[in-house]
């Protein structure tokens, strides 16, 4: 991902337009999505509320804080939308013999699907998520951030949007060898949503399990930005937490790179 | 501007187990033979030029296309593009050329098509200028004015065709590479493409690399074709001395004033006889029309003749089967 490449707005536009057509061409779908993820915002909320009424202590952080993270979950699900990332758009261009037409452009392939990425997570934000995040703002009464919270949550974001792209990134890479990742895929999704604290914070599991999705880089995708903005990451651990998402891009970042080559050449060489 | 030279392509390819389990042990397998899609393949395309690549399925255009664009990499052998290796230099090598797969698209899916070629723009970098001037001259050309705002997925095939041709034409590129552009597309579309292509080459001098089963296209398009089969050259050359050289049976038809029995004629064989009329075919290097004419007409009165060149199909399937 060369920054050199030069992303400008009209790039930036242009994708974004054209993950707006994807998205709106089928309004079913659409719909569907949007009631789902107000419905997920709405259940996740009143689940907390009950099991709170059960037991006030039952995860250690006071209930506003818990609901605020639990949609905020949702939200981030919603925007990521893992399930169908950019590794299911690879799939299906492998799978139908045009992936050859996208590695033709003039564009550095991983930017390329970034960019792309890029704007499908915009227009699900904007017609997706705001409004369903809108109403569970009232419903829910959610506490606004101050300045500094702000500003980490939203370095956090960016650092998990692009920790999650490489991730599906890579995935989509493995489709060009094996053709079919739908099974990886699922897999990696019941991983994703059990260690990276999405529907059940970290901080409630057993230290064994704790330890686990210490060392694994989901945790970069949901926990950390969700916890820098319920407050429970702050000053030097907020820093700490966002070097460690660094670190994952880093790492991330140069493997895909690295296995982009690999299965580019053997993609070229055997002519897939 | 295209110069390739002993151009050599392998794949490898697994050995499908056949008998007992064979699904099971293909997983386990890692047995390979080496197959040569391409073999020793040298020619070359000046600025300018459209050529015609042609040969039976499989025997191997596609893959030097894939080679020229740079998304295959030769085993052996040297392919250069205006001077870059596409191979090595892919990104120069993709700004210069345009692709268009008949098979494939390289527009997006769901999305209308002005707005495909608005991503286009972005990926190429095309000036404003150039962009808006070239649509406004591709779109009536191309007959798209219809089928702007639709999304590639509600298109006809061939109004898809000429979509993807005027999207591969958008950054004005030196060179043009066409796989199989006209198949299943209907006589209309196909005469739109043909006008298109030989008049962006006209006035551009866009250099055009066509594949194609159809001799129409070769006929309208191409001053000179290459032919391959099984991966080697077997032809290089204009086509009127394709014709010459391979096309050596060439027919007469003789219609007589009254019918009259079959006879033998010198040099020429009798292939066909009906009511008044006759045919015959002789080859180009022992008779002419003329001297058969000549001698039929001293022992028959002649009504009308009719000289039957052989057509480029026929004359490409006995390359094809001359091997």
């Amino acid at each position: 991902m060369r920054a050199s490449r030069g992303i400008s707005i009209h790039t930036g536009m242009a994708f974004l337009r054209n993950e707006f057509y994807n998205m709106s061409i089928y309004r079913v779908s659409f719909w569907i999505n949007l009631f789902y993820t107000f419905l997920m915002m709405y259940s996740v909320g009143y689940v907390w509320r009950a099991l709170y009424a059960a037991n006030p202590n039952v995860s250690g952080v006071p209930l506003p804080q818990m609901i605020s993270y639990a949609v905020l979950g949702v939200a981030l699900e919603a925007i990521l939308h893992p399930r169908n990332g950019p590794q299911i758009y690879i799939m299906e261009q492998v799978r139908k013999g045009t992936i050859e037409m996208d590695i033709m452009k003039p564009i550095d392939f991983q930017f390329y699907m970034f960019a792309k990425n890029m704007g499908s997570i915009a227009v699900r934000f904007l017609f997706l998520v705001l409004p369903s995040l809108i109403v569970a703002f009232f419903l829910f009464s959610l506490k606004l951030l101050d300045l500094s919270a702000l500003f980490g949550f939203l370095c956090s974001l960016v650092f998990s949007i692009i920790v999650s792209f490489f991730l599906n990134f890579i995935l989509g890479l493995l489709s060009m060898i094996t053709m079919n990742i739908r099974n990886i895929n699922w897999g990696y999704n019941a991983l994703l949503r059990f260690f990276s604290g999405q529907m059940v914070p970290l901080w409630i599991f057993p230290s064994a399990l704790g330890v686990i999705s210490d060392f694994l880089p989901f945790r970069c995708i949901y926990a950390i930005p969700m916890s820098i903005y319920i407050g429970n990451y702050a000053g030097m651990d907020m820093l700490r937490e966002l070097g460690v998402q660094f670190t994952w891009i880093f790492v991330l970042g140069l493997l895909s790179r690295l296995l982009m080559k690999r299965v580019f050449a053997r993609v070229m060489i055997q002519g897939g | 501007m295209i110069e390739v030279s002993h151009l050599v392509k392998e794949f490898k390819i697994p050995v499908q187990k056949k008998g007992r389990f064979a699904a099971v042990r293909n997983l386990f397998s890692s047995e390979h033979t080496i197959k040569r899609a391409v073999d020793d393949i040298t020619f070359s395309v000046d600025d300018g030029e459209i050529v015609g690549f042609i040969g039976k399925n499989g025997a191997g255009k596609s893959t030097t296309i894939k080679m020229l664009s740079g998304i295959l990499q030769p085993t052996s052998g040297n392919v250069t593009v205006d001077g870059i290796k596409p191979f090595e230099q892919r990104m120069e090598n993709a700004k210069q050329i345009g692709v268009v797969f008949g098979q494939k698209t390289q527009l997006w899916w769901d999305v209308p098509l002005i707005e495909s070629y608005r991503l286009l723009k972005e990926i190429y970098k095309i000036e404003d200028g150039t962009y808006r001037k070239n649509l406004d001259r591709y779109i009536p050309m191309l007959d798209l004015e219809e089928v702007i705002n639709k999304p590639v997925r509600q298109m006809s095939l061939g109004q898809r065709v000429k979509a993807d041709i005027c999207a591969a034409l958008l950054h004005d590129p030196k060179i043009l590479f066409l796989d199989e552009p006209t198949i299943g597309v209907d006589v209309v579309s196909k005469k739109y493409l043909h006008d298109f292509i030989s008049e962006i080459n006209r006035e551009k001098g866009t250099t055009v690399l066509l594949t194609t089963h159809d001799m129409g296209d070769i006929e309208k398009l191409c001053s000179r074709v290459v032919v391959i089969d099984s991966g080697h050259l077997m032809y290089d050359g204009d086509l009127e001395s394709m014709v010459q050289k391979f096309g050596v049976i060439r027919s007469l038809m003789i219609e007589f004033d009254e019918p009259v029995g079959d006879f033998q004629v010198e040099n020429a064989k009798l292939t066909r006889s009906e009511g008044n009329r006759k045919w015959f075919s002789f080859h180009r290097s022992e008779a002419t029309p003329m001297e058969l004419i000549r001698s039929i007409g001293d022992k028959y009165p002649v009504h009308d003749i009719e000289i039957i060149e052989p057509d480029i199909e026929e004359i490409v399937r006995k390359l094809y089967e001359s091997k």
